[in-house]
């Protein structure tokens, strides 16, 4: 026998990063690379036109589509990834069919090899077989989705007097750090007080803590039977808008439960993504995670989670692969030469991203940089938006972006910036301006940002030839009057078709509430907590603000809704929705939305005279 | 170069006179052998390490192949051979990084062939850049076996160039290397070489340009066929 070797480590090699086989050991690995066969498939081709498959494939390299019968989209594979065996989508199981997304090499195991794999190596085995347990836990979750109230409740309630002063009762709800107290009239429940209620009935009055608390509670608060289904309860909270409830019996209170308790027990943590962000060390590891927003996305908008939160969402991993991003950047470059932030600007800044986003980024720096500096950190925002990119956080068209040296500067030279728009306003700086004033420190030094954050919000509260200028701007992007058919009903009489929520609903509404935390000095991005802050500082009315409120809420979740379909459907999610496709009760509530959007423009308008 | 037909009438006579069993075999083996469509055609894919370019002087010292059934690269079927040669492998380990002990390792050259020629038995040939492996193939097969060995072969760069002529496009220094290639069809980059690896990618590149080929019509095998 001639001495021959099977040179196959440049197969395990790759093997080893692919799951489950990065558990085995190199031996058992070789001895799979040797079984495999490798195939090449066109974009579009078909490769699976049933499953489960006799064995399994493994991804060298391109996409593949699963998608159901009806060739609905399911998931999407890439590199390093499996399929061809049992595959529980969201918990559940389904067949399904796979087609080449892009031109694919791959690493077919068949199925007598594959069977054998799995009864020799208990780790693979384990992998295969656990999806089974997925789906025993997924069914155990919509059981727990029927299962009552009662199940969620982690202790008994906290409860006082109702003739208790309200500096005990807050003293208790510290002592006890809980969020919210039941307030009891004779053994009876007749109130509930919470944190918020302790900030925006107290605090912001001003009122005399030593009062009774029987005086800022809810009176007769909601509550809800401790047989009550979990769902049910979800969807009572979130119609009323209440984050605690009490769980009643027959016996009286048995606990308070929160939106955030019924949530978590729903499903697991749609955040758990950031954590395996943080865990990689390469663009391509990121790569892959990336790929798992779309059904992220997807179950997020469907366990109906609220519009804000999921914007919330999406922004904190949009900022944990920046974040990761600049740390790896930070360990190839060495550590900074001076001081610096990364800040974000636009819907990140304002936690408000959705499934469509580009990047708005920029760095601030101590000092203004020698050229050592300056190459430091050209490459680090050059690594970071590029990877960005890649990331799909696609190039800003405008450039607003750290890779474009304007926005790569000092403080000082920030502060100029700001200076300069706000003395001289004039169209492309007040277009600037709503970018910029939505910002975020998101990495770095904090303070620089504090400081920048500071002088411009002082500046543009001293100004009010500024703010006009803005509450022009504000004031280009107009809600549509109506729908008739397939069109839009403009104000000039004429028609078009279909709708950009963007533009004619969320865009509006941001630059309204924008001017308000102007006016008021108001820090934060977050449209939500702007006018909530707004409110509490009294510049908004309580009225004005659930109507902005509930008009962002309800075009958003429009928005949300129709780009999960479209993602799901495998297209591209756009802001732009055909008139068609929206129901007539969701055209009148929209209606209502946007024309309390215009009234809203319209006090604007008085309130600069400005049109 | 040789005309099919002189081809086949050497592989026939190969079959019936020669003497040497595994060349006898695998001339017969060629007779057999009907190319069509890819996913028909058995096909091995091989690549060698020599200590240098010239078939005459240098010596192969390494050989490597995979073979392709029903369009499927079956990794179970790689091998890779050091080749013990006598001559020292000189400034070439620059290239291929095989030292002179590494090759002492190695199989004496008649091992190596006859486990190659047995490896492609009713199979046809793959290289990519074929005149230089197929010129050091022959040489060492008249040392071997005292014939001129027949080759019915499949060249990779030779399918792109004529890809390329038909489409009238440039064709610039270094555009037809395997591993620019392999960049341009969106395959893996390799980061370590050797024959085997070497080998394989060829594999994968046929795969590649095949599909490429076929989305302009259901490619055949036959008219990228060269004969030696």
């Amino acid at each position: 026998m001639p001495k021959k070797f099977h040179d196959l480590s440049f197969i395990a090699e790759f093997l080893h990063t692919v799951q489950p086989f990065n558990s085995i050991e190199t031996g058992a690995l070789h001895k799979l690379a040797s079984k495999l066969e490798v195939a090449y498939y066109v974009q579009g081709k078909t490769i699976l036109s049933s499953s489960p498959s006799a064995g399994i494939a493994i991804i060298r390299k391109g996409a593949v589509r699963l998608a159901d019968e009806s060739h609905k989209f399911l998931d999407k594979r890439s590199e390093g990834e499996l399929f061809g065996h049992e595959i529980f989508f969201h918990g559940e199981k389904k067949e399904y069919i796979a087609e080449a997304e892009e031109d694919c090499l791959l690493w077919h195991l068949g199925a007598d090899d594959f069977e054998k794999l799995r009864s020799e190596n208990n780790l693979i085995g384990e992998y295969f077989s656990s999806h089974l347990n997925t789906r025993l836990r997924a069914a155990t979750q919509v059981k727990h989705n029927v299962t009552q109230v009662r199940d969620l409740l982690k202790r008994p309630p906290v409860s006082v007097d109702r003739r208790m002063s309200i500096h005990a009762v807050a003293k208790k709800m510290s002592a006890e750090n809980v969020s919210s107290v039941l307030v009891m009239c004779d053994k009876k429940l007749c109130g509930i007080v919470t944190d918020k209620d302790l900030r925006q009935r107290v605090l912001a009055k001003a009122l005399n803590p030593d009062e009774a608390i029987e005086k800022v509670m809810t009176v007769n608060p909601m509550s809800v039977a401790a047989d009550a289904g979990v769902d049910a309860t979800l969807l009572m909270m979130m119609r009323q808008n209440y984050h605690h409830l009490p769980v009643m019996d027959e016996t009286g209170p048995l606990g308070l439960v929160t939106a955030g308790d019924i949530l978590r027990a729903q499903s697991e943590h749609p955040l758990r993504i950031v954590r395996d962000i943080y865990k990689q060390n390469s663009i391509e590891g990121l790569l892959k995670l990336h790929g798992r927003l779309p059904s992220l996305f997807e179950r997020m908008v469907n366990l109906g989670r609220d519009v804000e939160q999921i914007g919330r969402l999406v922004t904190l991993i949009t900022d944990a692969f920046t974040t990761r991003l600049i740390q790896l950047a930070e360990q190839s470059l060495g550590p900074a030469p001076m001081r610096y932030a990364w800040v974000v600007f636009g819907s990140q800044a304002r936690e408000e991203q959705t499934a469509r986003t580009d990047q708005d980024n920029g760095i601030v720096l101590e000092r203004d940089t020698d050229a050592d500096e300056a190459v430091y950190f050209a490459k680090l925002s050059d690594f970071v938006c590029e990877g960005l990119d890649k990331l799909g956080y696609v190039f800003c068209p405008g450039e607003i972006m750290a890779l474009n040296l304007k926005w790569r500067v000092s403080l000082t030279r920030w502060k100029q910036h700001f200076d300069s728009w706000i003395d001289e306003p004039e169209p492309k700086s007040v277009m600037y301006c709503s970018i910029f004033f939505d910002i975020r420190y998101l990495y770095g030094d904090k303070q620089l940002v504090q400081d920048l954050q500071n002088h411009a919000s002082t500046r543009a509260m001293e100004n009010r030839i500024f703010r006009r200028f803005m509450a022009t701007n504000a004031l280009l992007h107009k809600p549509p009057l109506g729908f008739f058919r397939r069109f839009v009903q403009e104000d000039d009489g004429s028609h078009s078709e279909g709708l950009n929520l963007k533009h004619r609903g969320i865009v509006p509404i941001t630059d309204l509430v924008r001017m308000r935390a102007l006016e008021s000095g108001i820090q934060d991005a977050n449209t939500f907590r702007r006018i909530e802050l707004a409110t509490v500082s009294g510049v908004m009315n309580e009225n004005d603000a659930s109507s902005l409120r509930d008009a962002l809420r309800l075009i958003n979740r429009i928005r949300l809704n129709h780009q999960s379909t479209q993602m799901m459907a495998g297209e591209k999610p756009t802001n732009f929705v055909p008139i068609e496709d929206l129901s007539p009760l969701l055209r009148r509530n929209l209606k209502a939305a946007f024309m309390l959007v215009a009234e809203a423009q319209k006090a604007l308008a008085s309130r600069y005279q400005v049109h | 170069m040789l005309s099919r037909w002189r081809y086949r009438r050497r592989c026939r006579a190969l079959a019936q006179d020669c003497v040497q069993p595994t060349v006898a075999a695998y001339s017969a083996g060629c007779v057999g052998l009907i190319v069509d469509k890819l996913l028909n055609t058995p096909i091995i894919s091989v690549d060698l390490e020599m200590t240098g370019l010239d078939a005459k002087q240098n010596h192969i010292i390494a050989i490597a192949w995979t073979q392709l059934d029903n369009g499927r690269i079956r990794l179970a079927s790689n091998r890779h051979l050091l080749i013990n040669t006598q001559q020292s492998v000189g400034y070439s380990a620059a290239i291929h990084e095989l030292m002179d002990n590494d090759v002492a390792r190695g199989v004496p050259l008649e091992t190596g062939l006859e486990a190659l020629f047995e490896a492609a038995r009713g199979r046809l040939w793959l290289f990519h850049h074929a005149g230089l492996d197929v010129a050091f193939l022959q040489q060492a097969c008249i040392a071997w076996a005292g014939v001129v060995m027949p080759f019915m072969v499949l060249d990779t760069m030779k399918m792109e160039l004529d890809i390329r002529k038909r489409q009238n496009l440039p064709i610039h220094q270094g555009d037809l290397k395997l591993g620019k290639l392999r960049t341009n069809y969106k395959l893996p980059a390799y980061t370590a070489h050797n024959a085997l690896i070497d080998a394989c990618a060829t594999a994968e590149l046929l795969l590649a340009v095949a599909a490429k080929m076929e989305a302009v019509g259901s490619l055949n095998l036959q008219p990228h066929l060269t004969y030696f």
